[in-house]
């Protein structure tokens, strides 16, 4: 199992990911999902068509499992240029892995999920310069969960100088370190 | 002799370090995920249903 960062999906990919979620959701006679999935997949598309005529407003991002045709997850990511942030906004995975309808695969979710943050916060490096990655958090056990993003961070010793993680309202709020510029001083 | 010091992390030691990160973030997900169990169901990025399992949470520790 491995997943791949996608920065901006494509009419292709869309229509690929559109037509395997549809099998997978008819799949399923008891879903419970099917309108939201539709609403989803109707919001996605639109944010391609806007971002076809201007890629800055934002975009729809994905993650793909290696070989997959089809997305695993989409994401709506957009760039606030003036405040310096990308922002996460939200993330619709698989109808498969949906919790709603379907036995839980952790190990999956939590993958893709990781895919989905690490790219949108190299996002920031190049695609959509920023000093920050914003990730909305709707709801209580949204906040619970991605609260474990801080522990994950700090848990790796090349990073722990180079972000903040902090709280701020309805968003989880990512900042790049600000260092003072280099200096020249003398070695031994 | 001198060097720069102070650096920041630039795109190029981000995708260095990505692959590491990567793999702490989904297991440190995964790990809360489980913890979570039920509760998994109320967040929206994996649940169709988070809102609502969300509000009768509420309602029920009210």
């Amino acid at each position: 199992m491995k997943f791949s960062f996608v920065e901006r999906v494509d009419t292709p990919l869309f229509e690929a990911t559109r037509g395997a979620w549809a099998h997978q959701i008819e799949s399923n006679s008891d879903n419970v999902s099917e309108s939201y999935y539709a609403a989803a997949l109707d919001f996605c598309g639109r944010v391609i068509a806007d971002c076809d005529k201007d890629p800055r407003s934002g975009c729809v991002s994905a993650v793909q499992e290696d070989g997959c045709p089809y997305a695993a997850a989409l994401i709506i990511v957009t760039h606030a240029k003036h405040k310096s942030e990308v922002r996460m906004l939200d993330v619709y995975v698989q109808p498969d892995l949906n919790l709603a309808d379907s036995g839980p695969n952790y190990a999956a979710l939590a993958w893709i999920a990781a895919t989905a943050v690490v790219g949108c916060l190299e996002l920031t490096y190049e695609t959509y310069p920023a000093d920050q990655l914003k990730l909305h958090t709707a709801f209580p056990l949204d906040r619970e969960f991605m609260a474990s993003l801080t522990t994950a961070i700090f848990g790796v010793e090349e990073l722990q100088d180079h972000y903040q993680v902090s709280n701020a309202g309805n968003w989880l709020v990512v900042a790049k370190t600000q260092r003072d510029p280099p200096r020249l001083r003398l070695a031994d | 002799m001198a060097k720069f010091g102070g650096h920041s992390l630039d795109h190029a030691g981000f995708v260095a370090i990505k692959d590491k990160l990567t793999a702490a973030v989904a297991a440190a997900f995964q790990a809360k995920l489980q913890e979570m169990g039920e509760d998994a169901k109320g967040v929206s990025w994996f649940s169709a249903v988070a809102e609502e399992y969300a509000t009768s949470r509420l309602r029920s520790a009210a």
